[in-house]
């Protein structure tokens, strides 16, 4: 076979065309259903997903964890703080002291 | 305009058929290991996140161990608050100021902070009794 090379355009497609042909070497490949390892690839981006969910709702819990952790945390400063109080005021009244 | 001669056998109305399938298999063959690596990164990835899942998960338990211990002490420290502004009750109305029952107060008022649950229980039950008696229920 002969093949007719025309300069200008081959210059073109030369850095045009070829990511363009593999980009669709790879489409047509990857829809083909005969391709086995697009099932495998499938697969192994349905288990990422499936992950990357679980990891989001365990990221969420552990930030919902977090401002429970702080808020009960002030909670029982509060707590210590009045009860301190109650308590010296008791003593006091008793003529005892802490 | 030039023409190269080249050793790719012409192509005619007989052989095109067989020509394209043996260009696609050809393309498939070559194309096969790239989505192999494609796979295998894809794996590895799944791997990691798997990974940091396990990670995460285990500080979700340790949270929760930890917020579980916080909440009970929460509760305790109510108790405490609360058997305190009782016991500060029967001081005002003046029940526990004399004798020994005023000593037993300043001593349990001093452990307050170390009694364990059970204890703060039977306080805060001995402590309503009393005030109940103070001001019986019509």
């Amino acid at each position: 076979m002969n093949i007719i090379e025309c300069p200008e355009v081959t210059r073109i497609k030369k850095h045009d065309l070829i990511p363009t042909v593999i980009d669709h070497i790879f489409t047509i490949c990857k829809e083909d259903k005969n391709f086995n390892v697009k099932e495998n690839i499938n697969n192994v981006d349905e288990k990422l997903v499936f992950v990357n969910k679980k990891i989001s709702k365990q990221n969420s819990l552990i930030e919902q964890s977090n401002t429970i952790k702080n808020d009960l945390l002030v909670k029982i400063k509060k707590l210590d703080d009045e009860s301190f109080r109650i308590k010296y005021k008791i003593l006091e009244s008793l003529g005892s002291e802490l | 305009m030039n023409i190269i001669e080249t050793k790719i056998p012409d192509i005619n109305v007989k052989n095109i058929d067989q020509s394209k399938v043996n260009l696609a298999e050809k393309i498939i063959r070559n194309i096969n290991p790239l989505f192999d690596d494609l796979k295998q990164i894809k794996i590895d990835d799944y791997k990691i996140k798997l990974n940091e899942y396990k990670r995460i998960k285990t500080n979700v338990l340790s949270n929760k161990t930890s917020l579980e211990s916080l909440f009970k002490q929460y509760k305790r420290k109510q108790k405490v608050k609360q058997l305190l502004e009782r016991i500060d009750k029967l001081v005002s109305l003046g029940i526990v100021n004399e004798g020994q029952t005023k000593q037993e107060t300043i001593v349990l008022l001093k452990i307050i902070d170390k009694l364990d649950t059970n204890k703060l229980d039977f306080h805060l039950k001995d402590t309503m009794t009393t005030i109940s008696k103070r001001f019986p229920t019509k």
